[in-house]
């Protein structure tokens, strides 16, 4: 449905520049919801733009739906308007000046052959399925943040676009209210049926609402997969640190046998997935994720390593265990009934192949 | 490879509006420039020499023109800044109460022309028949009339008052920018209110403070009205009305080398205070915090000290608007001025009125409502389109195109109605014969009220938040129709404002006009000050009081429309004085 193929974008400014996309290709099959992740200013709200028609990039193309609505190569560059596209911005962009209802209603003005009656009928439609239709008459400023943005969301749909691009939706909104509306979106996006690229710099977000997860950094896709494969399979370091916030533990190569190995560290010997291939003695970092950690009293598990608990923090659900095992500093996240204190001496077992090694960088 | 986006054509049409306004700009600095260094331009132009500079240069009257402009212009700061600043601090630091009526009197007399109130000040302290003079010759017996408004400290008071307003308006604006926990910190550490005032506000203010005299001075050097009304009868000449004098003098065929040579002199120093104001007050804003929070600062009681603040307002108002415009009345109504008393009761009548040439009245007011009705949507039209090139195109030396819209207002109106008029009589006039019609005239307002229109759809356009419009393209909507349905709303109460603000300028306008205007072209306030040369003092009164109630609907209407909206807190005053303009040049 969308074709990005090697699109690079320099922002000019009189001072500096900056390269901000460089070479990112992606597809987005019909229908599906595709998330943007990545750390903020690694150039996603760029390539949303770029996507729109509002920002003009460099090199490379962008096909929407078989149409090539740009190529640096060809000089095509459709304009925003005629892209067909819905857009939901981090500001909103709700017009002040205007009610609830017209800003929902304004892209059928220029996208749509309804008009009159059936168009009426279109943005209720909209309206409802944001929940939104009692207050149709309202002057759009007196909506609250959660309101505009389903507004925004609405506004971005009334026009049966090909493709929905939302910029951070979420990022506005207290935490309750977020958590709420991921379901809520993926819902009136599914409902729809309209191919979605969603931009976010959370793991979570990301992790629990789309299809397809693409991992941008430094203006490039490092990696691209759903949801489920990019946690078990991370291709990088990057990709598997910035998905859960892991340890970095260094360590050798024992000996490696297909995607799998085992690592010599100063936790004791980890069975560890492999993105490539690894020879026996190089040295590599673990991505070890707190929750594939667990912390046995010492008897329990002679073979393992020892560590002593330096501190704890309760979150509720679960507690967080920060362990010195020789020169290093582990996170553990164990369940919420855990008795452990600080002080505390633990064995640290390691659950086999929950975690990816990667060759160490020099 | 580099792609070129198809331009849309509202952008178009903006480019191809700024660049011929940018070069009808440029044609004009340089037509002045041009005939400076011809000894001749009547018999075409020859190899440029600087006689005419030398000409300047040791003409005798032109130092003593460049003293009584220093002068002139030194009082009318002064003046002007011991009267705005306390008014700026009392309504936007004390607690004194009725500010909004004051500020609506600020805007009052802000819109009152100061060609009115001169000619108010002249009745009052015209050394044989002013009537404070008058009334104190008789009252102390004194052989020597007390004041002198014909000296140039008398003209000087009238410019200064008339242009305390301005001083008012941008100082308030930053007194209201200032970072006011500053000031509270060194209050609640146990400084004195004046030691406050001292070591924190003044050195916080001092950009501002400087760039608004830099400005005021500046418009008092070059300004008209005053000079023209209280010191042309006595042959008193400060810089605009010497170089008008140069253009029109009333004996020999007017050689146009002399003021192109003195109008040139005038244009690098001018250009350079512009350019240093403006850069001034950006530094300001740097390090005045803007905070937008909703933080209301703490204000000084002023305690009994209010009766003292109000009695200054009172002054202020009376000084500016009362006494002038009554006085004003007062001649209106007699066939000579003298002091009120039963006997001057009985010649009251409204002969001076029925005396006017009533026809030529029409027409003058005419003309001046064809500029006021066109002026506004030609300024605030090229205003958009220099806006928009600046602001949302990547345009290469869009940033120029900015500085160019700017530099009118460095120039002095009468510098550039002389560029005008020379560049009509000898680059259009063999095209398009343009000399002595409106249409000269409206495009001399348009350029004149430029800088302050994309001062005011800078600031707009700034403030709008550009995924607004974007939004609008997503939508599919085209550039024009984003403008219609987005832009426009959403600047709406600025440009209503400015609008008026124009529409004013241009009614009471008499620099720009005064050395383009024949018989096919008068304005109102150019025949008015034709009436006044010609001696007929309670006629030119008569014609000055119907002129003024003709202007008051307008003024009515700009002091209803600039009322802070109950809804919106943000004052709307500071970006629509003259004043701002310099401010918002960011
Ligand atoms: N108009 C611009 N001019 C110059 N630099 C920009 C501009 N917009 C964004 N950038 C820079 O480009 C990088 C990518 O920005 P952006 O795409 O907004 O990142 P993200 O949305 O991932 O946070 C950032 O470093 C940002 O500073
Ligand atoms: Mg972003």
């Amino acid at each position: 449905m969308i074709e990005i193929r090697n699109l690079e974008l320099t922002y000019r400014a009189s001072h500096s520049t900056h390269h901000a996309l460089r070479g990112v290709s992606l597809s987005v099959p019909r229908g599906a919801l595709l998330t943007l992740l990545g750390p903020s200013g690694c150039g996603k709200t760029t390539l949303l733009r770029s996507i729109a028609g509002l920002e003009t990039p460099d090199h490379g193309s962008i096909r929407i739906d078989g149409e090539t609505v740009f190529s640096a190569e060809d000089g095509i560059d459709v304009p925003s308007a005629r892209r067909n596209l819905g857009m939901v911005f981090q500001s909103y962009a709700i017009w002040p000046h205007m009610s609830v209802f017209e800003n929902a209603a304004f892209p059928l003005r220029y996208r749509s052959k309804v008009q009159g009656i059936s168009a009426r009928g279109r943005v209720m439609e909209c309206l409802a399925l944001v929940q939104l239709q009692h207050l149709a008459d309202r002057p759009a400023p007196m909506l609250s943040g959660g309101q505009q943005q389903r507004l925004a969301l609405a506004r971005a749909l009334v026009a049966s676009p090909k493709v929905l691009l939302l910029d951070e939706p979420l990022s506005n909104l207290d935490a309750r209210l977020r958590e709420e509306m991921r379901f809520e979106l993926r819902r009136i996006v599914l409902s729809s049926g309209v191919t979605t690229i969603f931009v976010t710099h959370e793991q979570t977000e990301a992790l629990s609402m789309s299809d397809i997860v693409a991992v941008m950094k430094d203006g490039n896709i490092v990696q691209a997969d759903a949801p489920r494969g990019l946690y078990q399979h991370p291709s990088s370091e990057f990709v598997a640190n910035f998905l859960v916030r892991s340890n970095l533990v260094p360590g050798t190569v024992r000996d490696s046998h297909e995607g799998q190995a085992n690592i010599d560290s100063p936790v004791g010997v980890i069975a560890c997935l492999i993105a490539s291939p690894l020879t026996a003695g190089s040295p590599v970092t673990i991505v070890l994720k707190p929750e594939s950690v667990s912390l046995l009293p010492p008897a329990q598990a002679p073979e393992a390593a020892v560590g002593q608990i330096e501190a704890t923090a309760f979150m509720g659900d679960a507690v967080e265990c920060a362990v010195r095992v020789g020169p290093i500093v582990i996170l553990a996240k164990l369940p919420g009934d855990t008795t452990l204190t600080a002080g505390d001496t633990v064995a640290i077992v390691v659950a086999p192949n929950q975690n990816t090694a990667f060759p160490a960088q020099s | 490879m580099k792609i070129r986006r198809r331009w849309d054509g509202f952008t178009t049409a903006s480019g191809i509006g700024t660049a011929a306004m940018s070069l009808a700009i440029l044609a004009l600095i340089g037509t002045i420039l041009l005939l400076s260094v011809n000894p001749d331009p009547n018999s075409g132009l020859s190899t440029p020499t600087l006689d005419n500079f030398g000409r300047i240069l040791t003409d005798p009257q032109a130092g003593v023109m460049l003293g009584n402009s220093l002068i002139f212009a030194s009082v009318a700061l002064l003046v002007a800044l011991c009267f705005g600043v306390p008014l700026a601090w009392l309504v936007e630091c004390t607690d004194l109460p009725g500010k909004s009526v004051i500020s609506g009197l600020m805007l009052t007399s802000l819109l009152i022309p100061s060609f009115a109130s001169a000619a108010g000040w002249l009745f009052l302290l015209h050394p044989r028949i002013g009537l404070i003079n008058v009334a104190a010759k008789t009252l102390f017996s004194l052989h020597d009339a007390p004041f002198d408004i014909l000296s140039l400290t008398g003209m000087g008071w009238v410019e200064g008052l008339s242009r305390a307003p301005i001083a008012y308006l941008m100082t308030a604006t930053a007194f209201r920018a200032m970072d006011r926990s500053l000031e509270e910190a060194a209050l609640t550490a146990g400084a004195p209110v004046h030691g406050v005032m001292l070591r924190i506000i003044l050195p916080l203010m001092r950009p501002a403070l400087l760039s608004c005299a830099i400005y005021i001075f500046m418009i008092a050097f070059g300004s008209f009205d005053v000079p023209a009304i209280i010191g042309w009868g006595n042959r008193t000449f400060t810089f605009s009305t010497y170089l008008y004098l140069l253009t029109n003098p009333q004996d020999v065929f007017p050689g146009f080398g002399k003021p192109a040579a003195l109008a040139s002199l005038m244009l690098a120093p001018a250009l350079l205070l512009v350019w240093w104001a403006r850069r001034m007050m950006s530094h300001g804003h740097r390090y005045a915090v803007v905070s937008g929070k909703a933080y209301r600062p703490r204000l000084i009681k002023l305690g009994a000290g209010r009766l003292v603040g109000w009695l200054f307002v009172g002054n202020y108002i009376t000084l500016s608007l009362v006494l002038p415009l009554l006085v004003l009345v007062w001649a209106s109504l007699l066939p000579f001025l003298q002091l009120p008393s039963a006997k001057a009761m009985s010649f009251v009548s409204l002969n001076n009125f029925r005396a006017l040439p009533w026809d030529l009245f029409l027409t003058g007011l005419q003309h001046t409502a064809i500029l006021a009705l066109l002026t506004p949507p030609l300024v605030l039209g090229f205003s958009f389109a220099f806006s928009w090139i600046g602001f949302r195109t990547k345009l290469p030396g869009r940033t120029i195109l900015d500085q160019i819209a700017f530099a009118p207002h460095a120039i002095p109106h009468i510098v550039l109605a002389m560029g005008l008029l020379l560049m009509a009589l000898y680059v259009i006039q063999p095209v398009l014969p343009v000399y002595g019609t409106v249409g000269l005239l409206l495009f001399a307002f348009t350029i004149g009220w430029l800088s302050y229109g994309t001062r005011i759809t800078n600031t707009g356009l700034l403030q709008l938040h550009k995924e607004l419009e974007e939004a609008a393209h997503i939508s599919g909507a085209s550039t024009w129709s984003t403008i219609w349905r987005v832009v426009l709303p959403l600047m709406s109460r600025g440009l209503i404002l400015a609008w008026i603000y124009i529409a004013i300028l241009t009614a009471r306008e008499l620099t720009l006009s005064v050395l383009l205007s024949t018989p096919g072209n008068v304005t109102l306030p150019v025949m008015i000050w034709n009436m006044w040369l010609s001696g007929g003092l309670g006629k030119a009164s008569a014609a000055l009081v119907v002129f003024l109630g003709c202007m008051l609907p307008l003024m009515l209407i700009y002091l209803l429309q600039s009322r802070p909206k109950a809804s919106r807190q943000k004052a709307s005053l500071p970006s629509l004085s003259p004043g701002i303009s310099l401010e918002a040049a960011g």
